[in-house]
């Protein structure tokens, strides 16, 4: 438990033995000038105690729930929760307004062994995105995506997407924003916060159509949407349409809807042949007929939170919208597709390398 | 008394000597006169801080605004708009005669789709016809035409101090099928009930829905042209709460009863709920057994076979409902071979728990009493003594199978004989 006090507490400590050693000052001089507070430290004795105690016993129980230090093991755990270490500073502890749920485990299960480079990959993956939740007061839950008999069958292989997702919202009931991330992925400006990357910049970031960037070629315009609406889904697009490799969903009343809705078996019934990517078509499917969807999604461009390696969309090579861009400082990699026939071990090595790199300060080496 | 902190004296004199002086920090100047000149800067200082702002709004507009005009703004199957002053709309009736006359095929446009077939488009971007048009032009048949066009660009835009409806009444109406006479009797039907409790009113023809189906078969799709005019009327009452389908083959009996005391206040609702039963004939979900009557945002009738029946129901005007109804039109939806728009609403309901939450099923009799002209020629029948059939006092007399009976015509005839004595 000795761990899980925070330091707040220990500052106080700090505090408390500056005074006392003070208090116990053979120096004259200091004693003549500590003289009153020496007094009054004496008669309140108690009182001084009681306080100790009682702070003592809130920061005890209040993070009680600590954060297990054997993370190799996580697999285990299906469910992970790291609290949010800032606010425990605060008497008034308010729970974390943006959750990131990682995808981990990722077609996992019986059918094969995990080998080395997966777990590694797995390991690399999730203390990255714990550093980030841990440095920004996010809270992070790790949902495991082994593939269970309840969704073997091919119309609801994509179901657990929608399942985690409704899952994590009753989770966290007073959580904002939901950031869906693949387990290939890295976030690789972890100095960015999420409100200022995205969230305080909407208005010049996101783009509510598909009239400028239309991979799909979606009709453009359907009657009855609403624009003036709050963006309740952020979603990119790639050379393929939409990605769902990392997204952001907020908790309101019709991201429950739209978890509701997605999937519908009169629909996948019609067309699961054609729908190679399962939740991915079957949205849009939903965002070309339907206005209430249109209201509420809005695009990112790809590179700001969904940049791919040269790997992926590699037919559209030129094209600079889709890939990292290491001077531009992109937020987030994802390694989308690495493992069909691609080196997903190699390409999450580099970029943890170059992410090391280009965070290193020059005091960086007096730490490790 | 214990916990009391001692050193309360000194800390009080220590507040009592800052509270004198500005801001808690000692004054600058001992003087007076150097106090105001303290004053004095402060004013400037901020007099130019509101100066700056004003100044720098000038030049960057709110960002907002900006924003909104980069989107269109929200419309409906057509992009340009006529504003209606009165809420009634519905269309000119005495057009039916020509307007069979003419024909869809006169309406609308056949394009060649890429696939071969023929398709009646409709113009999204097509503009109406102007007063001044309409003046120098003889041609009765261009006019009826493009009224007949322009019906569907109406949305409510009332003149300022004037009562927003809060329910609407949503009927489609059939130049194919019906002779004038029988549309102006539903019409007219319509419109005494919605003036006498204040309500909106939105009319249209079924063929006016023809070029947004996919199989392009009147008959076979009218169900599917329901959610269809009832999202086209959310969207010209946009501050509308209820809006209320009732077919065509439908009159209001009781004129006198309000929707707001018979159906849509939750008292009277939770007596007419079903709670706890099948949503559909022979389906094991059923409907939610402590069902919030706060939260209803779908009323539907369901039938003594079990099966909704979407001749009366209430849709309103939230997330809930405009989802329902978009989602009803969803091509994978509409085009899904289903048995009837009944097993699809059905199958929505079904698979769909928030909808389902949504939703109250209801006895018929509340909005779609049937009338069986059989029973009512021999007075009183016991045997329609129950929830489904029409008793008089019923808001509703719906004339449902009176196609295969072939006597729509004559059972509105008779019937509105009877609202019209009252």
């Amino acid at each position: 438990m000795a761990t899980s006090v925070p330091y707040r507490f220990e500052d106080d400590l700090l505090d408390e033995k500056k005074k006392k050693r003070n208090f116990v000052s053979k120096n004259a001089q200091a004693k003549k000038f500590w003289h009153p507070i020496n007094s009054k430290l004496i008669k309140s004795k108690r009182f001084i105690l009681t306080v100790f105690v009682v702070v003592f016993l809130f920061f005890w129980i209040s993070d009680s729930s600590s954060v297990p230090s054997n993370m190799s093991s996580s697999m285990d755990i299906p469910a992970q929760l790291v609290r949010n270490h800032k606010s425990t500073w605060l008497p008034f502890s308010k729970e974390p307004k943006i959750v990131i749920i990682l995808a981990a485990n990722e077609g996992g299960g019986v059918l094969r062994w995990k080998n080395e480079q997966e777990w590694a990959i797995e390991r690399i993956s999730i203390e990255n995105k714990r550093a980030y939740a841990r440095r920004h007061g996010y809270a992070l839950t790790i949902k495991d995506t082994t593939t269970a008999k309840r969704y073997s069958h091919e119309f609801r292989e994509g179901w657990q997407k929608v399942d985690i997702l409704k899952q994590t919202m009753r989770e966290f009931p007073n959580a904002e924003w939901f950031w869906w991330l693949d387990l290939d992925t890295l976030i690789m400006e972890p100095k960015k916060s999420l409100e200022e990357h995205i969230f305080d910049r909407l208005d010049e970031i996101v783009d509510r159509t598909v009239s400028d960037f239309n991979p799909l070629n979606l009709v453009e315009d359907l009657p009855y949407i609403d624009y003036t609406q709050e963006l309740d889904l952020l979603i990119t697009q790639d050379c393929g349409g939409f990605n769902l490799g990392s997204f952001f969903m907020r908790n309101s009343e019709w991201s429950k809807l739209l978890l509701d809705i997605w999937w519908d078996p009169a629909a996948y019934e019609q067309k699961h042949m054609i729908w190679e990517h399962r939740e991915q078509d079957a949205l849009e499917s939903l965002y070309a007929n339907e206005a209430w969807i249109r209201s509420k999604v809005g695009f990112l461009p790809l590179r700001a939170i969904n940049a791919f390696p040269p790997g992926a969309c590699s037919e559209y090579r030129e094209d600079p919208r889709y890939f990292y861009n290491e001077k531009e400082h992109d937020f987030v990699v994802n390694m989308a597709g690495c493992n069909f026939g691609r080196d997903c071990w190699g390409e999450m090595q580099y970029y943890a390398n170059l992410m090391k790199v280009s965070n290193n300060k020059w005091y960086t080496n007096f730490f490790s | 008394m214990v916990l009391k902190p001692k050193s309360k004296n000194k800390s009080q004199q220590q507040t009592l000597a800052s509270s004198k002086w500005p801001l808690g920090l000692p004054p600058m100047f001992k003087s007076s006169r150097s106090n105001r000149n303290y004053l004095n800067m402060a004013v400037v200082f901020t007099a130019f801080v509101l100066f700056f702002y004003v100044f720098s709004r000038l030049f960057y507009p709110s960002q907002n605004s900006a924003l909104n005009s980069k989107y269109t703004k929200e419309h409906g199957h057509y992009l340009n708009e006529l504003p209606a002053s009165s809420h009634l709309i519905f269309p000119h009736v005495e057009h039916a005669p020509l307007l069979k006359e003419v024909g869809i095929s006169g309406l609308f446009v056949l394009r060649l789709e890429g696939d071969g077939s023929k398709k009646y488009v409709l113009k999204p971007d097509d503009k109406p016809f102007s007063d001044d048009e309409k003046k120098q032009t003889t041609d009765q048949v261009l006019l009826v035409k493009r009224s007949f066009l322009d019906h569907g660009k109406l949305v409510f835009r009332p003149k300022k101090n004037v009562l927003y409806p809060e329910t609407i009444i949503v009927t489609l109406i059939d130049f194919d099928i019906y002779s004038l006479d029988t549309i102006v009797k539903v019409v007219q039907n319509r419109v005494d009930y919605a003036q006498s409790h204040n309500y909106g009113l939105y009319v249209r023809w079924i063929q006016e829905f023809f070029p947004l189906l996919e199989d392009q078969n009147l008959s076979a799709s009218y169900e599917y042209i329901k959610p269809l005019i009832m999202r086209a009327a959310m969207h010209a009452f946009p501050k509308s709460k209820n809006f209320v389908f009732i077919d065509q083959d439908a009159l209001v009996m009781n004129l006198g009863l309000s929707l707001e005391k018979h159906l849509l206040d939750p008292n009277i609702l939770d007596v007419a709920i079903s709670r706890d039963i099948p949503v559909m004939a022979g389906s094991n979900v059923r409907t939610y057994k402590n069902f919030r009557l706060s939260n209803t945002e779908i009323i539907i009738p369901q039938d003594e076979n079990g099966i909704l029946d979407l001749s009366a129901f209430v849709v309103t005007n939230s997330v809930y409902g405009r989802v329902f109804l978009e989602y009803l039109s969803d091509p994978l939806i509409s085009g899904y071979a289903w048995q009837s728009t009944s097993y699809a609403v059905g199958h929505v309901l079904q698979w769909h728990p928030l909808l389902l939450s949504r939703t109250a099923i209801v006895a018929p009799k509340l909005l779609a009493s049937k009338y069986d002209p059989q029973q009512l020629t021999d007075g009183n029948d016991e045997n329609t003594k129950d929830g489904f059939h029409y008793n008089e006092g019923d808001l509703v007399a719906s004339f449902k199978n009176c196609r295969e009976r072939n006597s729509c015509a004559q059972d509105i005839e008779k019937m509105y004989e009877k609202v019209i004595k009252k």
